[in-house]
């Protein structure tokens, strides 16, 4: 009787292993898939960027009226377009800046912002496209400890790439920047 | 009597698996983090060289703010010797006879003299953006006594001071007999990038990651 007594008993022993198991390796996979997203992010974000610079300094007047677009819009669809869905939409359009910077010896660092002068795209400046504070989100809640709320925040990742707007008799409009 | 003993197996498999699993699981996170890091140094390198190449004066306050931007997850910075990344940005050219000539180090036959950096390849501007401490240049270190402000190498110097000579592979001077290598009087735009590596030990040491691009 004694033997099946502590037969019954441990029949529910797998489980409770499993789960006791489960929970710590859960955790760990979590952390990683978390910190892999986040991770992606980032680089397809920078890759976006990146293509959208060397593109962009090279965009001719011809090519952008054949668009019907300006400079500033075409370099957005590019990085939208490179960004694999991430940043689709108006508000996804709405991480994205560009910026462009004269060389401007009366400044105190030696460069202007002039993104906003009609001719703030003119050859020799430098085009900075930027994704600012993109939110990744967390793919699943992190919990620190029982005595703590529970965060949900988003991992906040940017990216930045810049280079120089190449010569051209044929510049495009600059449209709305940054 | 022995199925008690069995019991506490799974613990124990599971303590066992735990201790290979866990450090597996931190190596990977720490590759991948040097292999993200280093991916971002390139992309430093890359740009900072072409618009270095494109003769960007990276003397200048705002242009070395593009670059900490770009370098802003490395951890570049624009102050001097501080963060944990540099950019190191350098126009080397090789010393031929037009060289000597430009620095009056000729005879009165047009042949070198006085020239003793002849047939090297030399410094003519050296600029560092960063911490210099994270690492120094594979092609060397002009002393900074010759360089000027705006980061350029006097002629005189280029041609002459035996501490100016870079370490130069890879790259041929102008033949003319097969028309090939670089044309007189052209300079090569290099541009290295470094940042401290991801360090969590013993998984990973904190190796600086390096990119090298020449335009």
């Amino acid at each position: 009787m004694g033997t099946r007594r502590l037969q019954r008993r441990s029949t529910g022993v797998a489980v409770v292993e499993f789960s006791l198991a489960f929970i710590p390796y859960f955790a760990m996979l979590s952390v990683l898939c978390d910190a892999s997203w986040s991770i992606f992010a980032k680089a397809t974000l920078q890759f976006a960027v990146r293509s959208a610079v060397r593109q962009g300094i090279t965009i001719t007047g011809t090519q952008a009226t054949a668009a019907g677009e300006t400079l500033t819009q075409m370099v957005k669809d590019t990085v939208q377009h490179s960004a694999l869905g991430l940043l689709n939409g108006t508000s996804g359009r709405a991480y994205i800046q560009v910026h462009y910077l004269a060389q401007d010896s009366s400044s105190s660092t030696g460069v202007t912002d002039v993104s906003t002068q009609a001719n703030g795209n003119s050859p020799g400046n430098i085009m900075e496209v930027s994704v600012n504070s993109y939110p990744v989100g967390a793919l699943l809640p992190r919990i620190y400890s029982l005595f703590m709320p529970v965060d949900k925040s988003p991992a906040m990742v940017s990216a930045f790439a810049a280079d120089r707007i190449e010569p051209s008799n044929d510049v495009p409009s600059i449209g709305s920047a940054p | 009597m022995r199925r008690t003993s069995r019991s506490g197996g799974a613990y124990i498999e599971l303590a066992l698996l735990t201790l290979v699993l866990v450090p597996l699981m931190l190596g990977v996170i720490s590759c991948g983090l040097n292999m993200h890091l280093q991916l971002q140094t390139v992309q430093l390198a890359r740009d900072a060289g072409h618009m270095f190449a494109e003769y960007i004066d990276f003397t200048l306050l705002g242009n070395q703010q593009v670059l900490a931007a770009i370098g802003n997850t490395l951890g570049l910075s624009t102050t001097a010797g501080s963060g944990t990344a540099v950019v190191i940005l350098s126009n080397v050219r090789y010393v031929d006879v037009s060289a000597c000539t430009l620095a009056g180090k000729v005879d009165a036959h047009g042949n070198p003299s006085g020239c003793t950096n002849y047939g090297n390849w030399v410094f003519s501007t050296r600029i560092v953006i960063g911490n210099s401490s994270i690492r120094s240049s594979n092609l060397g270190t002009p002393p900074t006594s010759i360089v000027t402000s705006n980061g350029t190498i006097a002629i005189t110097d280029q041609v002459t001071n035996a501490n100016d000579v870079a370490s130069v592979t890879g790259i041929n001077p102008w033949n003319s007999t097969t028309d090939t290598g670089l044309p007189s009087g052209q300079v090569v735009y290099v541009a290295e990038a470094s940042a401290k590596g991801f360090h969590m030990p013993p998984f990973s040491a904190g190796t600086n990651t390096y990119a090298q691009v020449y335009f």
